[in-house]
């Protein structure tokens, strides 16, 4: 959480988005396994996904077509933060189909966007001559 | 066999995220941080990752005694590098204080030290740097006390009531997490305190800095980074060790806690002072142990055994004294 030391933001982006979902993490299988029984610790996974895209978007300063990663922080951060809502939503209505498929497509779409994140998945290319050569 | 085969699979893929990047960052200087060279460099050359845009003043090379030894910063062929060349340098440590113009429009900065046939100095006494200030001591007491709640809560729990009584359990869990938090929270703090008194820079431009050289190049940065792991595997086993009901977690917890705690005394005065052998520093760290163990006890029974046993409280207080109102 704290090994993104390029700047200040990344680092407090970084570190927010771990510990939050280290916290939700641990309700999640706290609840599963009954050492939890208030249903309000599933807000945990809405704070996350909520923080989560927050972060994501605060620390990319780029527009969304300046570089593949530009593109990725920005898509994913708007995912992750409607997404939250599926979690909110589902903590009252947790027997609702479409806030679980809801919930778990944000998952996918999520992994999905992480995956193209990394230079040796070349789908959204190159974009800008100012971002430099790209990693891998 | 497969499960296992799944938990290492994942457990390699979470060693490995994905990287994230945003404004320009500082890839390659040279001379390198806290270099220690045989002979002055003609110039000192900083290469982003991103194109840049520099200024007359965006590298500025200090002596110890803050004169500035270098002539107007200009940008190379290539438009991630920025250079600026050096008058001879004597024999001395040397300071950089750089700032450029990231693509995105963000104005990012850093600083650096590097030496002329003597050590650098770590970049938190650079030229120009500051501190530690009076914030910075309070926060160091801070986290002291939220290394006493872990390490005297576990302390407090193994060694006195060897074990998680069912009516404390409660409480004494929620004390060492609260520990945990408040270490890994005000370990942050203390961290970005200690840069923005080496870096000298405002709000605004310290979001942008570079904490690289302050991370990898000071024993308070090799602290930091080292305790907030640890203390992040601590609370991993203490997480277990309440999930399952289960005490033998505490234990590597306890022991890890102390051994990190070590980080406070290693990023302390007592490693840096004329004289520090490891002979001293073992000694302050056992210091520190008993320390953390006695202030961390005391708040578990404040907090959580005084507040339980009743007839002791009147047996103390009000038995011994003939006090009334009890």
């Amino acid at each position: 959480m704290i090994l993104f030391t390029s700047s200040t933001l990344h680092m407090i982006a970084h570190s927010a988005w771990a510990q939050v979902l280290m916290l939700a993490g641990a309700a999640e299988v706290a609840l599963a396994r009954g050492k939890l029984s208030s249903r309000y610790w599933h807000l945990t996974i809405a704070l996350a996904f909520f923080v989560s895209g927050a972060a994501s978007l605060i620390h990319e300063q780029n527009g969304w077509l300046f570089s593949r990663s530009a593109f990725v922080h920005h898509a994913m951060g708007w995912v992750m933060i409607s997404g939250a809502l599926f979690p909110l939503a589902r903590t009252f209505r947790p027997r609702s189909f479409a806030l679980g498929a809801g919930f778990a497509a944000t998952f996918l779409v999520v992994s999905v966007l992480l995956y193209t994140h990394r230079d040796v998945a070349e789908i959204f290319g190159h974009l800008s001559p100012v971002a430099g050569a790209p990693r891998r | 066999m497969r499960r296992r085969l799944l938990l290492i699979v994942a457990l390699a893929a979470l060693a490995v995220p994905a990287k994230a990047f945003a404004h320009a960052t500082l890839l390659d200087p040279s001379p390198e941080y806290r270099e220690r060279l045989a002979a002055g460099p003609p110039a000192v050359v900083l290469r982003f990752d991103q194109a840049v845009t520099a200024f007359p003043d965006s590298i500025a090379v200090r002596s110890g005694g803050g004169r500035v030894l270098s002539d107007d910063a200009v940008g190379a062929a290539d438009a991630r590098v920025v250079l600026v060349p050096v008058r001879s340098l004597p024999r001395g440590a040397y300071t950089v204080r750089w700032h450029v113009l990231s693509s995105d429009g963000h104005p990012i900065s850093g600083v650096y030290t590097f030496g002329v046939r003597v050590a650098a100095p770590p970049p938190t006494e650079a030229f120009g740097a500051s501190g530690p200030t009076r914030t910075e001591d309070f926060v160091r007491w801070a986290y002291f006390l939220s290394l006493a709640l872990v390490v005297g809560g576990l302390g407090f729990a193994l060694l006195v009531l060897r074990g998680m009584p069912p009516a404390l359990a409660g409480r004494l869990y929620k004390l060492i997490g609260l520990g945990i938090v408040a270490t890994l929270e005000v370990g942050i703090i203390a961290f970005l305190l200690r840069a923005e008194g080496a870096l000298q820079l405002p709000l605004g431009k310290l979001l942008y800095a570079d904490l690289t050289p302050i991370a990898n190049g000071t024993r308070l940065g090799t602290a930091f980074m080292a305790m907030t792991m640890g203390f992040v595997l601590v609370s991993v086993l203490v997480y277990f060790a309440w999930l399952l009901d289960r005490i033998v977690f505490l234990w590597p917890a306890f022991v890890l806690a102390l051994g990190f705690s070590s980080g406070l005394s290693l990023s302390g005065h007592q490693a840096a002072d004329r004289g520090s052998s490891w002979a001293t520093q073992v000694a302050d760290w056992i210091h520190l142990s008993a320390a953390l163990l006695w202030v961390g006890g005391l708040v578990v029974l404040a907090v959580c055994v005084w507040p339980l046993a009743r007839e002791l409280r009147r047996e103390a207080f009000c038995a011994s004294r003939g006090w009334r109102l009890c």
